[in-house]
């Protein structure tokens, strides 16, 4: 019974909100829903507006980011709206998204929160690509909290799984150049090569394939763009990201991302009450979501005419 | 009490006492209207387990006594659920045909007989196949909590 209990109470921990001290407030961003405004209160069960994560203090190697992660950030900056060029803000404009406070309400008036997180439309009318089930794109696939995410380091490369879309990215750490970006065909994951900067991984990412969003709120990047990360293993248990955008094509200056904490995964975060602890096939599979489920759910729901499900 | 199901009724609270927040992963909750949530009385013709957003189709009695045939997705999705203790199998037992639950909802904003369900209750009054709450910035209802953020959005 005991050992019944301890589960329980496991189960408990893994949806009780945990962030870090160095979260900043505000960093959550408005998500999709009408009423808008939730940029630092409540949160995921990962990350945002919730007690302290505390460091676990147990050793570990600043140099090994192996495990599985899971971050608490739903967009790339739910602060700063970044200035863009004619062209940048074209693209903008074009790209309707669905998350955010819903156009058209009165949080999508809040003029403190970025543009791109107050014009929300339903998916049936917009143009998220993902509807469709296509690759995310890189940056949008790393800030996709709460989904988990794995590192596997090998000598001279990571592999970055993602449960979200069962993607994978790779990170090269064997000194190799990045690739001129005219010479290669742009990839929905770049190409990424890695050095440390003391406990600092840092990766450089070129050659992204410019239909990609840089996150749900439909800000755009250009084949041109260079992405930096930043990754840090502060403690055992929690790690940290910083993102730069650099895309004179998009935008007049670099853009930074907010701070983004990961936590450590344990098996119980993983399995819970089945008990096959694993991250989870997550595909984007159009039979399921494009065939059926945009179909007879979502179109109808959108006021776009759906069919007949019989 | 048997000891597995007292596992799964406290990590259900645990579920329940989370201020965790979902969306729906294709942004989808923004089609609907949480703001004004509402509960029926609802017969499961079908229950259909599937990735992104499971859902429901059910009958309800309006007030003028017309059955009226809905379709209505839940915001979470089945790692969510699975996580969560609700497989498939038991998912499915729970909302099998002919079943008689309670459900919360919000309306499509365009209209029709489409919602997005935020709540399911068996007839026992207990919380089933808990949906993960959290229709976007939609408020929680009375007594609803926030779902664990394995699931995707």
């Amino acid at each position: 019974m005991r050992i019944r209990v301890l589960v329980a109470v496991l189960s408990m921990s893994f949806v009780i909100p945990l962030t870090i001290a160095a979260q900043q407030p505000g960093g959550g961003g408005g998500r999709g829903g009408g009423r808008g405004g939730r940029g630092g209160g409540t949160g995921n069960v990962l990350g945002r507006g919730a007690p302290t994560l505390v460091p676990d203090n147990q050793p570990f190697d600043a140099h090994d980011l192996s495990g599985v992660w899971l971050g608490n950030k739903y967009g790339f900056n739910a602060t700063v709206e970044p200035t863009m060029t004619p062209e940048g803000k074209k693209k903008f404009d074009a790209q309707k998204p669905s998350y955010g406070a819903t156009l058209g309400t009165a949080a999508a008036n809040n003029t403190a929160v970025p543009y791109g997180r107050r014009r929300a439309i339903p998916p049936a009318q917009g143009n998220d690509y993902v509807g469709a089930c296509n690759p995310l794109g890189l940056v949008r696939m790393i800030l996709y909290d709460p989904a988990p995410m794995e590192m596997i380091m090998t000598p001279n490369r990571i592999i970055q799984r993602f449960e979200w879309t069962w993607d994978h990215r790779e990170i090269w750490l064997d000194g190799r150049a990045l690739p001129n970006v005219d010479a290669y065909l742009p990839r929905w994951d770049g190409y990424s090569a890695g050095k440390w900067e003391g406990n600092t991984l840092v990766v450089t990412t070129v050659g992204l394939d410019d239909r990609q969003w840089l996150d749900h709120f439909g800000y755009p990047i250009s084949d041109q763009a260079r992405v930096e990360e930043r990754w840090t293993r502060k403690y055992h248990n929690i790690m940290e990201l910083e993102i730069t955008v650099t895309d004179p094509v998009i935008y007049t200056q670099p853009w930074k991302s907010d701070l983004v904490t990961f936590r450590l995964a344990s098996n119980n975060d993983l399995s819970s009450g089945t008990g096959w602890a694993s991250m989870a096939e997550d595909r984007c599979v159009p039979l399921d979501e494009v065939q059926q489920y945009n179909k007879l759910v979502r179109n109808p729901a959108g006021g776009v005419p759906g069919v007949d499900h019989k | 009490m048997k000891p597995e199901r007292l596992t799964l009724v406290l990590a259900a609270i645990g579920l329940l006492a989370s201020s965790a927040t979902m969306t729906a992963h294709h942004g989808s909750a923004i089609s609907y209207d949480m703001e004004h949530l509402w509960t029926t009385k609802a017969t499961i013709t079908e229950f259909k387990y599937a990735n992104p957003h499971p859902w429901l189709e059910f009958d309800r009695v309006n007030e003028k006594g017309q059955t009226e045939h809905w379709t209505a997705e839940l915001v979470t999705n089945p790692t969510f659920l699975l996580r969560a203790g609700w497989t498939k199998a038991r998912s499915i037992e729970a909302l099998k045909p002919g079943t008689v639950v309670e459900v919360t909802l919000g309306t499509a904003r365009v209209g029709g007989f489409n919602g997005c369900i935020r709540i399911i209750k068996n007839d026992k009054g207990e919380l089933i196949v808990n949906s993960g709450g959290a229709g976007g910035d939609a408020p929680l209802a009375p007594g609803e909590g926030r779902g664990a953020g394995a699931g995707r959005q």
